[in-house]
């Protein structure tokens, strides 16, 4: 006879006590509403940043057995966010204790941790006018970074269920030990009473869970006003825990070529990332000033990353991190935010903004060419594009009298908006995804080009049919023998346009 | 000739009889008007609403006839339904006992008409709002099913949200 068994934790199911009441409601009562709508009932309880939502959650979950149930795994315990070092200690020592860890970690899908703890912070120092590592509350004598590490550790191992990890507000001290993932260096003198506890906690982790463990997310955000380099101890403790990151957001890094690819020298454990995003980080290319012969190559910590979203973005020299992530030949996919300055002309006298054209059609036309280093990207995503205000009716005349097939061999390419999409067409896969301001646009059909942005019949952008899109976009799935496959969204991502590359309804 | 209207018939068999656009406001019968006329309506359309009482009904199409013109925030917009108030007049039309808000909102749900629903379930919250477990209990006729042991449980391993 086969024998099964529910795998998970025994606690998950706890039986009633035999004092337990049964109610049994009328159909008119709050407790018989189905649960979209009590999910929706508490959802509007108010916004769950604010300290009153919380209280009023935990009320809630003290009224009765059937809204306790509902509040701690859809809200309480699904959300769970740090904003001190106290109020993970207190989740700790009622939900981490080894061996008897709570069952409500089951219900964990998103964790913030705000500020956390770094290393010599544990008796709460104050330090003004610099990063503010500020915890000064007293009480918290026994509580040191080595504890706060162990419960972190055990939190990750046990929350099963975990999707996003978010630790925001890092100070520039912040820091996990990197054993586990990178031997020490043996003239550093890192080594310390941390690192060897948790390498006993890796080895007894990797007792425990034998499968792969994938996160879906991992934010980091450095503390208000400091952009800090990126290192592997930022994420080596989650690394330890987890296979696979399937997304990395980074906010207000520095990424330095030069530390990452140092940092990761001694690697004894293979980093998968799957997508990188960058909100706001700068590119520092150390490596070549200080190896100026040297060839950079590509590193560890970035060797699996097939996209690469690049947002706010902050200097064109921000743009050579794509350089550096493609050294990994697995690079597919870049998504461009549109809407960063430096893609628009910074000429004071210009009243509106206007695409810099001279300067990006270039990079564009290298970037989407297909060869050296970029023959691997195959889908490029320009994000937060407004499209309509870019187009300038009097060039369209004048650029659908050219042959888009001599574009890409022209050295003088044309500064304007239909050059840019010719040379996007040579991208396999193109997406456009609309800006918010864009969609409130509207165009007029013009007989002779398709559109401009005066003023009469308008047609609003998100009414525009396919021929209308086929006919604004005439210069992009016209060029390189009509390859590209669009697809035009709005900022909602609703679809507004797809032209697959063996459709002809141009 | 009139236009013709749709006649909406409650679980005790109340007939009412209303303009199409009225109706429309419950995206449900909207599908249905659409998915069985598909030209157009050309005489009076008959839909039974086997599970709404009639004078739950009539407050529904009270709400409907008040909103027929009204723009409502993006359904897909998370951010702007939650974030958007309570009109004064719907505060007004949901001054009614629990039983009746109850029923509106899942007259509502059923007819798929989002504002109502998204409304009442505002109204039900800020009830909520600020109340200890006894107030609540007591608002909502909620009865204690916890024992003393399980509440002292709950209040302690929950100590960690309120240590902020």
């Amino acid at each position: 006879m086969k024998k099964y068994q529910l795998i998970g934790r025994k606690k998950l199911f706890v039986r009633s006590s035999s004092k337990s009441i049964k109610v049994d409601y009328p159909p008119q009562h709050i407790c018989s509403l189905p649960l979209e709508i009590l999910m929706d009932i508490f959802e509007y309880c108010g916004d769950p940043s604010v300290v009153n939502y919380l209280q009023t959650m935990l009320n809630l979950s003290l009224t009765c057995k059937k809204f306790h149930g509902i509040i701690n795994r859809s809200f309480l315990y699904n959300h769970v966010i740090f904003p001190s070092h106290r109020s993970f200690k207190s989740f700790a020592v009622d939900h981490l204790v080894i061996d008897n860890t709570s069952n409500k970690l089951n219900f964990i899908k998103f964790i913030e941790f705000i500020n956390p703890m770094i290393k010599g912070n544990s008796n709460f120092e104050i330090k003004i006018a610099g990063s503010y590592s500020i915890d000064a509350e007293s009480s918290f004598d026994n509580w040191n970074f080595e504890d706060y590490l162990s419960c972190f550790n055990h939190l990750l191992s046990h929350s099963f269920g975990l999707k996003v990890l978010v630790m925001s507000e890092i100070a520039p001290e912040f820091a996990f030990p990197v054993d586990g993932i990178s031997s020490p260096v043996p003239t550093s003198s890192s080594s310390n009473t941390t690192s060897s506890s948790l390498s006993s906690f890796w080895s007894k982790k990797k007792t425990i869970i034998s499968n792969n463990r994938t996160i879906e997310k991992v934010i980091l955000k450095t503390q208000s006003g400091w952009s800090i380099p990126f290192k592997l101890s930022h994420i080596s403790t989650i690394l330890v825990n987890f296979d696979d990151i399937q997304e990395l957001e980074l906010s207000n890094f520095i990424i330095d070529d030069f530390k990452i690819i140092s940092d990761l020298s001694n690697a004894i454990k293979p980093i998968n990332i799957h997508k990188l995003t960058l909100n706001s980080c700068l590119y520092a290319n150390t490596f070549k000033k200080k190896f100026k012969t040297k060839k950079l190559t590509s590193s560890i910590m970035f060797d699996n990353v097939k996209i690469l979203q690049l947002n706010h973005i902050l200097s064109g020299n921000d743009l050579s991190i794509i350089d550096f992530i493609k050294l990994n030949n697995k690079l597919d996919t870049l998504i461009l935010d549109l809407n960063s300055s430096i893609f628009y002309n910074p000429d004071p006298t210009l009243k509106s903004k206007v695409f810099h054209y001279s300067k990006y059609n270039k990079f564009f036309k290298l970037l989407c060419s297909g060869v050296g280093g970029y023959s691997r990207l195959s889908n490029l995503t320009l994000s937060n594009f407004d499209l309509v205000d870019c187009f300038d009716h009097s060039n369209s005349h004048k650029s659908n009298n050219q042959n888009p097939a001599n574009i890409m061999d022209d050295d003088q390419a044309e500064n304007n908006l239909e050059s840019l999409l010719k040379f996007l067409g040579y991208i396999k896969n193109l997406t456009i995804i609309l800006s918010k301001e864009c969609s409130v646009r509207k165009v007029k059909t013009c007989v002779k080009c398709g559109f401009s942005t005066s003023s009469t019949n308008d047609l609003s952008v998100e009414d525009l049919n396919h021929s209308n899109w086929s006919k604004l976009l005439k210069p992009l799935i016209t060029s390189n023998e009509g390859k590209c496959i669009v697809k035009v969204f709005n900022y909602k991502l609703d679809t507004l346009f797809i032209r697959d590359n063996d459709d002809d309804t141009i | 000739m009139s236009e013709p209207k749709v006649i909406m018939v409650s679980s005790d068999e109340e007939r009412f009889k209303v303009d199409q656009v009225v109706a429309e406001k419950s995206v449900t019968i909207k599908n249905m008007i659409r998915d069985l006329n598909p030209d157009g309506l050309t005489e009076d359309f008959e839909v039974p609403v086997s599970t709404i009482r009639a004078n739950v009904l009539s407050k529904v199409l009270e709400w409907c006839e008040h909103h027929k013109t009204t723009v409502f925030p993006d359904e897909d917009d998370e951010d702007a339904k939650k974030t958007a108030p309570i009109e004064e007049w719907d505060r007004t039309f949901f001054r009614v006992d629990q039983e009746m808000l109850y029923e509106i909102i899942l007259a509502a749900n059923f007819l798929n008409i989002t504002p109502l629903r998204d409304s009442g379930c505002k109204i039900v919250a800020e009830m909520i709002r600020g109340k200890s477990p006894e107030e609540l209990r007591k608002v909502f006729n909620i009865t204690n099913d916890f024992t003393a042991e399980e509440e002292a449980a709950i209040r302690r391993e929950n100590e960690w949200a309120e240590d902020r």
